[in-house]
């Protein structure tokens, strides 16, 4: 029989299983009670029987519908990441992954410096890709003009996530403690471009990030972020 | 009561959804999931973070979870139980990362009026926790109340009730062994 002897003792489950589902452990317990779940019997068959025993009161407490916005953004995050490989929320924002985004875009940036005349086309001050689960789905590019206020911004999604792109969302800088967040423009399922004010191309300026949200009140739970990177040219 | 009633339906396509979004990666099975439980789920964060924003922040979270975590619900005990436990689990982390607002903004009536009223007239439970809960002294019933259904830690527990650490953990640890006996 695999496992550990200790956890074979009833009592101890027991004990081990209240403590469990009451949520009397710490993040760091109750990450090894769940893993020894997977493997002692007893433990697992302990915190199923407490948590049938209690489950009642939870069922008790009146229910609460979430806000739409919940939903949409969930539906989002779902729809851009349809590959058979599992990618927990957190582990789509490691460096390496960024680094890799950034890379891609400076190729990009690059590749489309070289190959326009820079009189005829206007280069991008800033670029920002925005991804979800380590893909690209819209890229922001910043166009600075001397006129204040003839700034613009330009929005496009990405060919594979068109389909999927949101009839509306909003585009954000990502703020600081010093600065909260601005709300940059609203955003179309198709390609967008705006002028922005010379307060919101300066908040665009200091932002490292750029996030979409579905909220139009708050970037707290953005859809899509990826960095805001300044680009440079060689003056010729 | 209705929603005890259609308990047993609902929570009856919890495991075959789940098994669909962990193999099949079927976003509409999510979306079903999400319809049967959201609400409930959220009014369970709400009655630990008191806070609709941070509860839907969490609550997206947790369906995200979900959808990439779905294959380690191993068919092993109540689908129901396993997405509270995770809801739970998020809700109370998240208020530890926060802990000054979290004492500041709850307050302990609630979870009794709670207790005290929703379960007149619901047979079943009658029979079960809530009577077991009832022959307990109220202290030792408001302490594992405090933590099951509010979150709190035996730190916060301390703070609130004033009483010695070492006497709480005792008096909660008696407690649920009291509502053992009386359960089984």
């Amino acid at each position: 029989m695999p496992g550990i002897a200790r956890y074979r003792d009833p009592g101890l489950c027991d004990a081990l299983a209240a403590d469990y589902v009451t949520g009397r452990m710490s993040h760091l317990c109750r990450a090894r009670m769940e893993e020894l779940c997977r493997t002692e019997l007893l433990l697992s068959a302990a915190v199923e029987r407490w948590s049938q025993h209690l489950l009642p009161l939870q069922e008790q407490l009146p229910p609460r519908p979430p806000p739409p916005q919940v939903w949409q953004s969930i539906d989002v995050l779902i729809n851009t990441d349809r590959t058979p490989s599992p990618s927990p929320l957190w582990q789509r924002l490691w460096p390496w992954r960024l680094a890799t985004l950034v890379s891609s875009l400076l190729l990009l940036a690059l590749a489309y410096n070289t190959w326009m005349p820079s009189e005829s086309h206007p280069s991008p001050a800033y670029l920002a890709p925005l991804s979800a689960n380590g893909e690209i789905r819209l890229v922001i590019s910043a166009y600075q003009d001397e006129k204040p206020g003839h700034s613009r911004l330009y929005a496009q999604w990405t060919e594979s996530f068109l389909p999927h792109a949101p009839a509306q969302s909003y585009l954000w800088t990502d703020g600081s403690e010093r600065e909260p967040p601005v709300l940059l423009g609203e955003l179309g399922a198709a390609e967008t471009e705006w002028r922005v004010s010379p307060e919101r191309w300066q908040a665009l300026k200091r932002s490292r990030y750029l996030l979409v949200s579905l909220d139009a009140d708050t970037p707290a739970r953005p859809v899509l972020q990826g960095p805001c990177l300044e680009l440079h040219y060689d003056e010729i | 009561m209705g929603a005890n009633r259609e308990s047993p339906a609902w929570q009856q396509e919890l495991a075959p959804l789940l098994k669909r979004i962990a193999y099949q990666r079927d976003s509409q099975a999510l979306e079903r999931l999400y319809a049967l439980t959201s609400a409930r789920l959220m009014g369970l964060m709400m009655r630990i973070l008191h806070d609709e924003a941070t509860s839907a922040e969490q609550l997206q979270e947790l369906y995200l979870k979900v959808w990439y975590r779905a294959d380690q619900y191993y068919q092993r005990g109540s689908p129901w139980g396993w997405l509270c436990a995770a809801a739970r689990n998020l809700a109370i982390d998240r208020l530890r990362a926060d802990p000054a607002r979290h004492l500041n903004s709850r307050s302990i009536a609630p979870l009794e009026q709670i207790f005290e009223t929703q379960h007149q007239g619901v047979p079943w439970l009658e029979q079960s926790v809530v009577r077991c809960l009832n022959g307990l002294q109220p202290k030792v019933r408001q302490l594992i109340l405090l933590s099951y259904i509010g979150g709190y830690s035996h730190a916060e527990l301390q703070t609130l009730t004033r009483a010695p650490l070492g006497s709480i953990k005792s008096r909660i640890r008696r407690g649920l062994r009291e509502l053992k006996r009386c359960l089984e």
